[in-house]
């Protein structure tokens, strides 16, 4: 069993964006469970995105992800309002939205592989607003193992139309990868 | 063919709707229900769904008209939560005491003050006696399947009493899930179409519940009761004629989870009872002897069949996510206390609550809670006051 955790804020469309990564796995036969939680419900506020993926039985937990082995940040600018690294495991992931180099970032000794893409830049660019959650599911599918790409670009599109499908190859093809080595 | 698909909670009691082709939906949105009659909304305006949509100023006109419609013998629906169960009470209650069977979906939430709108089921046992039918359901796919099964339970010619699909708000009904959609031809197979009484008739003017005496009140109440306890046997079939049709099952009135060697038993209310379940396990790979009870149909409460499950047991513990004022204890707990009384159980009992308000119950407040009923077990003794699982865990941790 994998357990995400995804940080947002609100309007970033993380919600969104979760219940298709959800919709993805489960119609390759992949077991996944997204449970979304907000604080106050206004643009800007942070949220929080619970993410399960299991392959061998069905996910029966119905509670928080506290101990994440992947964390997933929509937007660098929380790393000063979130500790977005809780409870992470030894060893955890983390794919961030972020300009900066890896050394810039102050991740923890515990994240080992780092991801980052510059989601914010690639949306501008091709969809022309700062929204980064389609660029994001493009390197999440380019980040996690067995997440089928070709299928995330179809429900992207149908969902949020050829812009976003763009934006997500971009996230693909420009994700960055750092691995670390962690205790 | 079934479909797989991946829907929120209440994506699934709008799609359930659809399928049981209801003839009329009332809504007024509230959190967190509000994307179930959105979703309902859309599906007629897109010409998915053919059932009438009314909009009305209020929660209290929504079940007002739906009550007219249940009464020239439609089949309806709508959902509601926490403040907007609260102002429709009244004509919820006459909906049930009228006996205008329909199934309304409930995405629970805590009753203000102070205000929230987060998950606890304060709302929905609030109105545990105002004669629906209670079901809780555990999951997503329970949420569409319970739904299916309401309107065969609430039409079924001893019951005619109006169904309640109860789920955790926010955990279910926004948590996106696997859920298999049943196609329209397996659902009209299994759910005849309405054949409800029509009441009301424009031709035929008569006064429909009028100011009633004392004596007929009491033969009202004896028969609504009497459809209750049939309610028992109905719940159960139905559930069976869904599996075997379906290939699902929801348990009936009480599930029950590695019970059968079981010295102590936690009892659970829908959607912890999956983590529940997780930590029961982590118990048993630890050697204890523990087993899960999930009640899954509140009203009629299944005393005998819960007391018949709890005999011979060591320990008992219950867990909330309400609180029963003046009990200090939660309210399923004194459920099952009731029960354990109608059977002459004596056994070492224990109340948990948590979850209010939209708090977690994690699976580390649950292994905590059965390591407190382990304690009662040991001891031979109840435990007076409730277990705080948010106190608990902290102070477990402490130590």
């Amino acid at each position: 069993m994998r357990e995400i955790r995804f940080h947002g804020k609100g309007g970033q469309g993380t919600v969104q964006a979760c219940r298709l990564l959800a919709k993805v796995l489960i119609l390759s036969g992949r077991h996944a469970q997204f449970i979304p939680a907000f604080g106050v419900e206004r643009k800007g506020s942070p949220v929080y995105g619970y993410f399960r993926i299991s392959d061998d039985r069905p996910i029966r937990s119905n509670s928080q992800v506290y101990h994440p082995d992947l964390v997933v940040v929509m937007d660098d600018s929380l790393l000063h309002i979130v500790d977005v690294f809780e409870g992470a495991v030894n060893g955890a992931e983390l794919l961030i939205n972020t300009k900066k180099d890896a050394a810039e970032l102050g991740i923890p000794a515990a994240i080992g592989r780092i991801g980052r893409v510059d989601a914010f830049g690639i949306a501008a660019e091709v969809i022309g607003r700062d929204i980064p959650n389609t660029t994001m599911l493009g390197a999440i599918a380019a980040f996690v193992p067995g997440v089928d790409a070709e299928r995330l670009f179809t429900l992207v599109g149908g969902k949020f139309g050829e812009k976003n499908v763009l934006a997500a190859r971009r996230g693909f093809a420009e994700l960055r990868v750092d691995e670390r080595a962690t205790a | 063919m079934a479909r797989l698909d991946a829907l929120t909670g209440n994506e699934c009691a709008a799609q359930a709707a659809r399928l049981c082709r209801v003839d009329t939906v009332v809504g007024y949105p509230i959190t967190p229900q509000s994307s179930v009659v959105e979703s309902i909304a859309a599906m007629v305006a897109n010409g998915k769904m053919s059932s009438k949509f009314i909009t009305p100023e209020s929660e209290h006109s929504v079940m007002s008209i739906l009550k007219g419609a249940g009464m020239m013998g439609e089949r309806v629906f709508t959902a509601t939560s926490g403040q907007g169960l609260a102002y429709m009470y009244e004509p919820y209650f006459s909906m049930s005491t009228a006996r205008i069977p329909m199934v309304m979906a409930l995405a629970t939430r805590e009753m203000i003050s102070p205000v929230t709108v987060w998950s606890g089921m304060q709302d929905a046992h609030s109105v545990r006696d105002a004669g629906w039918i209670h079901l809780y359901a555990a999951d997503n796919q329970e949420i569409l399947d319970s739904i299916i099964q309401g309107y065969l339970i609430a039409e079924h010619p001893d019951v005619i009493i109006p169904v309640h699909v109860c789920y955790d708000g926010f955990y279910l009904s926004h948590q996106t899930a696997e859920v298999v959609v049943p196609d329209q031809e397996a659902v009209d197979a299994f759910l005849p179409p309405c054949a409800l009484t029509q009441m009301l008739d424009v031709n035929d003017p008569a006064m429909v519940d009028s100011n009633t005496p004392g004596d007929l009140m009491m033969e009202y109440r004896e028969d609504h009761l009497a459809s209750m306890r049939r309610a028992l046997d109905v719940v159960a079939e139905v559930d069976a004629a869904f599996a075997a049709g379906f290939g699902r099952s929801h348990a009936g009135l009480l599930e029950t989870y590695r019970v059968d060697d079981a010295e102590e038993i936690v009892v659970t209310i829908g959607a912890m009872s999956g983590t529940a379940k997780d930590a029961v396990d982590a118990a048993r790979a630890k050697g204890r002897s523990v087993g899960l009870i999930r009640v899954r149909c509140l009203r009629p409460f299944p005393a005998k069949a819960l007391g018949a499950l709890l005999a011979g047991r060591k320990a008992v513990g219950v867990v909330d996510r309400s609180v029963s004022f003046g009990w200090s204890a939660g309210i399923v707990y004194q459920e099952t206390l009731a029960a354990l009384g109608l059977a002459g159980i004596a056994v070492p009992t224990l109340s948990a609550i948590g979850g209010l308000g939209g708090a977690d119950i994690r699976e580390e407040h649950l292994a905590r809670v059965l390591d407190l009923i382990h304690d009662c077990a040991l001891a031979g003794r109840s435990r007076q006051d409730a277990v705080w699982m948010n106190h608990e865990l902290l102070s477990a941790q402490r130590r």
